[in-house]
């Protein structure tokens, strides 16, 4: 495997490893640090000429023991019902995250900043509209807005997932 | 919209954070090995060939044509990139670039730069014009793969 090709792959999986790694550490900084520490490990074996098979099953399994070596040194204890591996429904998910989140990030800043205090911050229409000096209308429009992106940005990928080029 | 969706849109805005999750360079680019040494000097000394070929076709032309019409220029100084301390050693690595430069002052220069003695240096009008990068060793040998010459570093 190339520099190249291992890059590509990078770029391609990061987002949905750190989706999925976020879901078990809830965390974003230990998070990035358990999915970077897990392409490192694996740069590594590739060097040494250890190709996995299915690389994304394996990517996604070195994000799960990093994630696991984190929360172990969090609380000394693992959850008995982590499954052994990582289920095709989670990395599934992790896409669907993924590009949840980059549809946040593509938001129109505006947009974004009403949507995030309504949804994540748990304003009422009132109170942002009272913060951002707006109407209530122009919150409830925004919103709309924001949701119909997301809406909008899962719509098409569902059938990419199939596509994906992983080996 | 499915519960899935719905699901993912909860989670994500839940955990959002703006300018979190830029894959960037990665911190496995850390662990990508260095370009072998030969390699380096190979291409930095095909690199230097290349405009050496170039300039050194130039020089001769009007070297070997006296009789040309050669425009009077007078050669800008060399240009020389080194580091602070200037030590001679012939393995170290340095920046040099001249241009419409004598071959002797060339020479001249890369005793200097390199903290080198060279021999061998043929009596020629032949003028360069040359960017580059490498060790005293790699670049006298170039010159010499170049111009046919027996430059040689005196140790």
């Amino acid at each position: 495997m190339t520099i190249r090709e291992f890059e590509r792959l990078y770029h391609t999986m990061y987002m949905p490893l750190c989706m999925y790694a976020l879901r078990m550490l809830e965390d974003i900084d230990e998070t990035d640090d358990a999915v970077q520490e897990a392409f490192v490990s694996v740069w590594q074996k590739v060097q040494h000429g250890t190709v996995p098979d299915n690389f994304r099953a394996y990517m996604y399994g070195a994000v799960r023991n990093q994630a696991i070596s984190r929360i172990r040194a969090r609380n000394n204890s693992v959850a008995a019902d982590m499954a052994a591996e990582v289920s095709d429904e989670e990395m599934d998910t992790s896409v669907r995250d993924a590009e949840v989140w980059n549809a946040i990030d593509r938001l129109p800043p505006h947009c974004r900043e009403i949507f995030l205090l309504s949804k994540r911050d748990g304003l009422t229409y009132t109170e942002i509209a009272d913060e951002l000096g707006i109407s209530v209308k122009t919150v409830e429009n925004q919103i709309s807005k924001a949701l119909k992106t997301l809406r909008g940005s899962l719509q098409p990928r569902l059938g990419k997932i199939f596509f994906l080029p992983f080996l | 919209m499915s519960e899935k969706q719905k699901e993912s849109i909860r989670f994500v805005t839940r955990h959002y954070s703006a300018g979190a999750f830029k894959a960037g360079r990665g911190r496995w680019h850390e662990y990508i090995p260095a370009e072998p040494w030969w390699r380096r000097r190979g291409i930095a000394a095909a690199a230097g060939c290349v405009v050496l070929a170039a300039a050194a076709s130039a020089g001769l032309y009007f070297g070997l044509s006296p009789s040309k019409q050669v425009p009077e220029t007078t050669s800008p100084p060399p240009v020389v990139q080194q580091p602070d301390s200037v030590c001679g050693s012939t393995e170290r690595s340095i920046a040099i670039s001249f241009r419409d430069a004598p071959l002797k002052q060339v020479c001249s220069e890369i005793e200097n730069v390199y903290g080198v003695e060279l021999a061998g240096i043929p009596d020629t009008d032949t003028t360069l014009t040359l960017e580059y990068e490498g060790t005293a060793y790699d670049l006298v040998s170039t010159i010499n793969d170049l111009l046919g010459s027996n430059i040689r570093i005196d140790e």
